[in-house]
């Protein structure tokens, strides 16, 4: 396989590019139905809670340095067990990025394109992901170089746009609810997309300075969490909690409001294609992590050939994998926030005990030469 | 990882020396004329001079040139001259005397061989052959018209230097030259094309040039196999990378301070000889943006302006699109004024906006590809008629609305900023392609044609370098030549731990 | 009609455009996962083309994990 080596600086700007990708549309009703007027809150605790688990995951990769996530299983498990527990990564990348694409294409359709039939939305994005994950990954790091600041300024754009309309009345009271409601929500956050960052140990093995890689990491979550705290504060403070609760694409809902003087009005097509970039972006990495893990747990060397034929599966199967909006909304609130945590948390966690486990033995051994740790495929 | 079109038998280009294994000449006199003779079957422009020399006449000899390529003042006053007189006595060893005491040029070289020899006469040197001597005398005497400096015409500036290059190889180097006054700006010369011959010289600093351009332009150039070189185009087309792509990756100019800037920065130049256009290599997407004179006038005024181009750059490729998705998709965004404007302009007209727009654009490459073409006393009817009646009548006649002509005059002259010509042919080339998605999609198509057209010039690499560079992948000391022109004070820093030959930025 | 020859045509065209790649590279396992992947993307093309109605993968997850889903929310 290709030696093709990333900066840190280029990882932070995909993790942050990832963590806004579908998020930005999507989190602020997410939130705001659970928590109502709490849900900045909920927003905090889940961006801590999303730094925990990039602690955790950077401890696995500390554990197995070098290695892609898949190649860990291997190492850590066996050849079969490793195989398996690969397979369910893989699995979950393959279901993340159908249902990536599957929220972009909702999301055009029924804001901008209600005539246009949602295969031809995904047919367009899909070809370009593909060109993008053809061209290799050294490639997508400079695509998002060259994203990273244009998304940041329009973003900071963007939000002051909002300013004039911004009414902190609606924060208040605070915590009315307590609690509970606030874990509610954060539990759902958290499970999209901090959980999905496991898959970025699939890309983390291939930057230059590994040091460096884990403090980018962090970086991009705490930045792309924080930029997600602030959509959700602007969609409650200008919007309203009702509204916030009740739209589900309530950031697009928000662009819509915005207004300069007479002739500036009903930007929310500028604004909707910033996020299309920050969805391609998400999705480019989402597909990639896919191709590599298939890549690579099925031994596969070269994973170039397999990007169309990939592609085309994941094209027929975003068309069905959602018969209707009502089945999405339900699927994501029960659903995928506990099979996030199985592949996001209980994975990881239990390859950290394996592999503790693993090293005290080896610690024990290496007086009599013992097991070295290397793959054994 | 290159291909080559031209796949044929394989000669290698060689440098200008002495070749041991070709045709030797004879001893005799006559039958080395006779094979000049036969090898040029008596052209008119082959000069033969015959005369004898020596006590009692009898050294014979003979000069060979070629009328037009030699300057005929050398040859007669100092070469024919210092040969005339008949006081020469040794039989043995002519050249040898006429090399050493009696000829006063600067560039002479001896040789056995008849194809260098032949070579040689076609450059425009002069033969002298001997009789029982089976080796020649090339002598320097290159002269014949050439066209004098003059300012050039595709790239001027309001300040700067007015000299630009020629079509004469060694007259392109000397004004670098001059501009460069170092022992380490070195010159590797190369004949290629089988057929033509075609002198092309390599220039780089040495120490400034990372080593592996240099090898790799080097490898390239030998690796060419053509029949003729005419322009520097071909050879641009030679070596280019070989990917699939619009944009240009070989950077050209006629002006010899623009040259040598590249040669500080540690670029490689390419002077081949039939062109004052000289190549740039490796050429990045920023530098088709910058322009010669953004050095020569003041940093705040080249910062906006460069940033003018730039956005000359968005405009003339997402103008039309614009205007179609606008259009077509999202009503809503223009403010109620100009969309009433809009609409009732767009009433009458019966085709979609894409069309429209289509129509238009290829009107316009029309008029754009006429005028190149024109005799200069048509020129000026062709823009009257082009804007007036192309433009007028349409609209007047319902076929186009008025916006639309506004909005492909404002794309076209948005093109003409961009001081890179073959940049400008590239956008419009994909100007097309996105206009299609504009049509198809709106603005979602627009970024999905921008988002395919940034990856797409990521992945290119001009001769190992990232295209996009130092955009992505960021190299932060160099941002200060982008999109701004950073003050000199702040350029001339080098970074202590950058390559030796890549932080120079004085460009 | 049209759907089900773009959608053939789409695949004859990847399988042109990777086999000479696979060629080289000889290896069976490569050879069996493209092809895998090209039938089944081809063969779901296929069907939603004609009309024929695919429950969703996301079903399996679904069974397994609602009730998981829906005791944690506490509901």
């Amino acid at each position: 396989m290709e030696q093709e080596r990333i900066s840190a600086a280029q990882f932070k700007k995909m993790v942050f590019l990832y963590t806004i990708g579908t998020s930005v549309i999507l989190v602020s009703n997410m939130l705001a139905s659970d928590a109502a007027n709490d849900a900045w809150f909920a927003a905090i605790v889940g961006t801590v809670a999303g730094l925990g688990l990039v602690g955790l995951y950077l401890a696995l990769v500390r554990l197995v340095p070098g290695k892609t996530l898949v190649e860990i299983c291997f190492v850590l498990l066996g050849k079969w067990l490793g195989l398996f527990c690969a397979f369910l990564l893989f699995v979950y990348s393959f279901v993340l990025t159908t249902l990536v694409m599957r929220n972009l294409g909702d999301f055009l359709t029924a804001s901008l394109f209600p005539e246009t039939p949602i295969y031809a939305i995904h047919l367009v994005y899909l070809l370009i992901v593909l060109i993008g994950v053809r061209y290799g990954l050294s490639n997508i790091a400079r695509t998002m170089d060259i994203f990273y600041p244009f998304i940041f300024l329009l973003f900071i754009l963007f939000a002051l746009l909002l300013m004039p309309d911004v009414d902190l009345k609606q924060i208040q009271p605070i915590l009315r609810s307590g609690a509970k409601p606030i874990v509610n929500a954060a539990y759902s956050y958290i499970s999209f997309p901090y959980l999905e960052f496991i898959l970025f140990l699939m890309i983390f093995s291939k930057i230059e300075n590994a040091r460096d890689g884990g403090k980018a990491f962090l970086n991009g979550t705490f930045l792309g969490g924080f930029v997600l705290l602030i959509i959700t504060i602007l969609c409650i403070t200008v919007l309203g909690t009702e509204m916030t609760a009740s739209n589900l694409y309530a950031s697009y809902e928000m662009a819509k409001t915005i207004k300069i003087g007479d002739f500036i009005q009903r930007v929310e097509a500028i604004i909707a294609a910033i996020w299309f970039v920050t969805i391609f972006c998400k999705l480019l990495l989402c597909f990639y992590m896919t191709i590599q893990s298939f890549s690579q747990t099925f031994h596969l060397g070269e994973y170039r050939p397999f990007v169309f034929a990939m592609g085309v599966v994941l094209f027929a199967i975003s068309i069905i994998v959602v018969p209707d909006s009502g089945y999405f909304i339900s699927f994501d609130r029960y659903v995928w926030t506990v099979y996030a945590l199985t592949c996001g948390f209980v994975i990881p966690l239990l390859l950290l005990v394996v592999g503790f486990i693993r090293r005290k033995r080896n610690v024990q051994e290496s007086a009599s030469g013992g097991l070295d740790n290397t793959p054994d495929y | 990882m290159l291909f080559h079109p031209f796949r044929r038998k394989n000669q290698p280009t060689s440098q200008i020396q002495a070749d041991e294994h070709s045709k030797p000449l004879h001893s005799s006199l006559q039958d080395n004329l006779e094979l000049f003779r036969t090898a040029f079957n008596n052209s008119s422009d082959l000069v033969i001079r015959e005369w004898s020399l020596g006590e009692k006449q009898s050294i014979h000899a003979a000069l060979l040139f070629v009328a037009g390529l030699v300057d005929d003042q050398i040859v007669s006053q100092f070469i024919l001259s210092p040969l005339l007189p008949n006081w020469i006595q040794q039989e043995e060893r002519k050249l040898d005397i006429f090399k050493q005491h009696l000829l006063p040029i600067g560039g002479m070289h001896e040789t056995d061989d008849f194809d260098s020899l032949l070579t040689g006469l076609l450059s425009g040197n002069t033969v002298l052959l001997c009789d029982h001597c089976d080796r020649g005398l090339l002598i320097n005497s290159k002269g014949g018209d050439k066209r004098s400096i003059e300012e050039p015409s595709s790239q001027t500036v309001i300040r700067g230097p007015r000299d630009g290059f020629t079509e004469s190889l060694t007259t392109n180097i000397a004004l670098v030259r001059r501009r460069i006054v170092n022992a380490n700006l070195w010159s590797e010369q190369y004949r290629i094309g089988q057929v033509t011959r075609t002198e092309v010289s390599m220039l780089y600093m040495h120490g400034i040039a990372s080593k592996k351009i240099i090898d790799e332009v080097r490898a390239r150039l030998q690796r060419i196999e053509i029949d003729g070189i005419l322009e520097s185009g071909y050879i641009e087309e030679l070596i280019q990378d070989q990917h699939v792509t619009v944009f240009p990756t070989v950077y050209n100019s006629e002006r010899p301070d623009v040259i040598a800037a590249g040669l500080l920065e540690g670029r490689v130049a390419i002077v081949v000889d039939g062109t004052p256009f000289v190549l740039l290599v490796p050429a990045l997407f920023t530098h088709f943006f910058q322009a010669a004179e953004d050095y020569y006038q003041r940093f705040d005024i080249s910062t906006l302006i460069r940033c003018l181009r730039y956005f000359g750059f968005i405009i003339a490729l997402l103008g039309p699109s614009l205007y179609i998705a606008i259009t077509t998709f999202h009503h809503d965004m223009l403010p109620p004024q100009l969309l009433i404007s809009l609409t009732s302009q767009r009433e009458g007209i019966p085709f979609p906006a894409f069309i429209e727009a289509l129509m238009m654009e290829l009107t316009f490459e029309l008029l754009r590809e006429a005028g190149i073409r024109l005799p200069r006393a048509v020129g000026q009817s062709i823009s009257i008629v082009g804007a007036l009646v192309i433009g007028q009548a349409a609209v007047e006649a319902g076929i186009v609305s008025a916006a639309m002509v506004i909005v492909v005059s404002i794309t076209a002259i948005a093109s003409f900023t961009m001081p890179a010509y073959n940049m400008a042919i590239s956008v419009r080339i994909l100007r097309f392609g996105i206009m299609g998605l504009a049509a198809g999609f709106g603005l979602f198509g627009i970024v999905a044609g921008v988002i395919a057209t940034i990856q797409h010039m990521c992945h290119l690499q001009s001769f190992g370098v990232p295209y996009m560079s130092p955009l992505a992948p960021v190299n932060k000391a160099k941002q200060r030549d982008t999109f701004l022109r950073a003050p000199w004070r702040l350029m001339q820093k080098t970074d202590s731990n950058a390559e030796p030959n890549k932080e120079r930025s004085t460009n | 009609m049209w759907g089900v020859t773009a959608v053939l045509a789409a695949g004859a065209m990847i399988f042109a455009f990777e086999v000479p790649a696979l060629f080289v590279r000889r290896s069976r396992r490569a050879w069996a996962a493209f092809l895998f992947l090209l039938t089944a993307g081809i063969s779901i093309l296929l069907c939603i083309a004609a009309g024929v109605a695919i429950p969703s993968p996301l079903e399996p997850l679904r069974m397994i994990f609602e009730p998981v889903g829906r005791a944690i929310r506490g509901e």
